[in-house]
């Protein structure tokens, strides 16, 4: 390379194919260029961390005694069965809106669609306030012929009590997300290889199962992660309600000590802790179901 | 070399295993198949050759009730194609009697589909396990012997993104074959592979034909048809236009249109 900054008109002279090109860096000059930013960006982490350190409003005591408190736990485990809750219903409602908005049918497609437009358009906060709210508008639930008043009937407000209209409304939001991020899965797989599965003399849900299914998976898995880190954190929103979730928990507490900052991130570790659990899950639902992908 | 039998250039000595009666079929205002009526024997290699879109595909998966016609019929052995008899009335298939049917036919399509999430060996082994209920053990057994048949003993753990397309191509024969069915039916085998693959595909067709499988080939390549065909159908706009053994085809064309098509595939491998 020094001959060929010695010497510009050299250089021009060469043919394209014989003029030396600059080399990436390497050895001691890689280093010291790399180095350096490493070195910039820990100075700036290790700053931040003692500015929060030491900071005297950030009361250490009060968020390790908080931490494992039991009201806390009590408020931990409550947020766990919630979000596990509207998961699993979630997912089996997505399941079902997906097939049904991939229907050959048009009035099952329609009620698909109407599904997925009300339950994405209208906030989250809201539903949980109508589910919530539902006894001053229906004060009486239950199943029975219509037009006839047979059949089992009972108050709105003992069958949705807090914790239940607040699983109805995260399910239900919950599964219009999954319908559509199942429904991406599904189509993702080629037509060829559902036709190749029939023409082995698979009936559809055989092939569905075999097929389809696990070929999707393959797609949904990384949406699916980050959906359920999503309805980790809207279980926050319930609060308003007095669930008695992790939020509820963390801010009753706060609302008689005065110590936000403290117990908001007591709340934000446990919120930290189970993303970091979702997001080991998803990296094992991953390598389970990437046999065959191109390497 | 000619693997036709003789039997078969007196092709009608031997009865139907197929029959194809006047079937006709529209998409739309487009008629694909237009009253069309075959005969497949026991062992024949049956080539339908003839000019893109002109209902070859249709028709083969016709065969396979993958697709369904507008009138006509079709019948495998005693099987009337999309019925069944109950009492003196035929009903239309249930998904389960059209799946049951379709074990008895082989298919591989241009498009090579191997379930892309198996290995070969999980590929050729599906069908039996899951459909015909053979024991994993069994399967795996006859499974080895076919993929030693197409060539493929080393690949039983690859992936399907692992192999060339010649050798998926291959393996998806063996899944075919690992049904055991009546029939195989190749919808344009080796339309989609580079050149050079080709001849390893149809190297593995011609060994099955010789084995004596009944072969329904709808295909491109002249060669295979006129030296592992025993018998030829044209088929141009829905309708077949010529129909008759392999050499009286290609050497004693009747109707000028097979002429003209014969004309603009024959510079493809004239090795």
């Amino acid at each position: 390379m020094a001959e060929a900054s010695s010497n510009i008109v050299d250089f021009q002279a060469l043919p394209l194919e014989d003029r030396p090109v600059e080399r990436p860096a390497a050895g001691l000059q890689r280093v010291l260029r790399e180095g350096s930013v490493w070195l910039l960006a820990g100075l700036l982490a290790a700053y931040a961390v003692w500015g929060i350190a030491t900071n005297s409003a950030m009361r250490w005591d009060s968020i390790a005694r908080f931490l494992t408190a039991p009201i806390i736990l009590q408020g931990l485990l409550t947020t766990i069965v919630i979000a596990a809750a509207a998961a699993v219903v979630g997912l089996a409602g997505g399941l079902v809106i997906a097939l049904m908005r991939m229907s050959s049918n048009p009035l099952i497609r329609t009620l698909a669609i109407g599904y997925l437009g009300l339950f994405r358009a209208v906030p989250l906060l809201v539903q949980i306030l109508i589910w919530y709210n539902l006894g001053t508008f229906l004060p009486q639930l239950g199943i029975g012929i219509p037009f006839t008043g047979i059949g089992l009937y009972g108050d709105t407000n003992v069958i949705l009590s807090p914790f239940v209209a607040c699983l109805v409304a995260l399910a239900l939001n919950q599964a219009a997300y999954m319908g559509e991020i199942i429904r991406g899965g599904l189509l993702s797989v080629q037509q060829g290889q559902i036709e190749a599965a029939i023409a082995l003399g698979m009936t559809r849900a055989k092939a569905f199962r075999r097929v389809v299914a696990p070929q999707a998976a393959k797609s949904i898995i990384p949406p699916l992660g980050n959906d359920l880190i999503n309805l980790l954190k809207a279980t926050s929103l319930v609060s308003v309600v007095g669930v008695g979730d992790l939020m509820t928990r963390a801010q009753g507490i706060y609302a008689s000590n005065y110590q936000v900052i403290p117990l908001l991130i007591v709340a934000s570790i446990w919120y930290l802790l189970l993303t970091i659990v979702i997001t080991l899950a998803q990296g094992l639902l991953e390598r389970r179901f990437a046999a065959g992908v191109a390497r | 070399m000619n693997f036709a039998t003789p039997e078969f250039r007196n092709a009608s000595a031997v009865p139907a295993l197929i029959r194809v009666r006047n079937v006709s079929k529209s998409f739309g205002t487009n008629r694909v198949l237009d009253d069309v009526s075959l005969d497949i024997r026991k062992g024949e290699v049956r080539c339908i050759i003839g000019p893109s879109g002109s209902g070859k595909s249709t028709l083969l998966r016709c065969l396979n009730a993958l697709t369904d016609f507008d009138s006509g019929a079709i019948v495998l052995d005693d099987t009337r194609i999309g019925y069944t008899e109950r009492g003196s009335v035929l009903k239309p298939w249930t998904g389960r009697e059209a799946a049951n049917f379709r074990r008895r036919v082989g298919l591989v399509s241009q498009h090579v589909n191997l379930f892309s999430h198996r290995t070969v060996l999980e590929n050729v082994i599906e069908g039996p396990v899951q459909v015909l209920g053979t024991s994993r053990a069994v399967a795996v057994r006859a499974a080895s012997d076919l993929l030693a048949r197409v060539g493929l003993a080393d690949k039983h753990d690859s992936y399907p993104s692992q192999l060339s397309g010649g050798q998926q191509q291959r393996a998806a024969i063996a899944r075919a074959l690992a049904m055991d069915p009546k029939v195989m039916l190749f919808d344009e085998a080796t339309s989609a592979l580079d050149p050079e693959l080709v001849a390893e595909v149809l190297g593995v067709m011609q060994a099955l034909a010789s084995d004596g499988m009944t072969m329904v080939v709808v295909t491109h390549e002249m060669r295979f048809a006129e030296e592992v065909g025993d018998t030829v159908a044209v088929m141009e706009a829905g309708r077949i236009i010529e129909d008759g053994t392999a050499s009286d085809v290609f050497s004693r064309p009747r109707h000028q249109r097979t002429v003209d098509f014969l004309k603009d595939h024959s510079g493809f491998r004239t090795a």
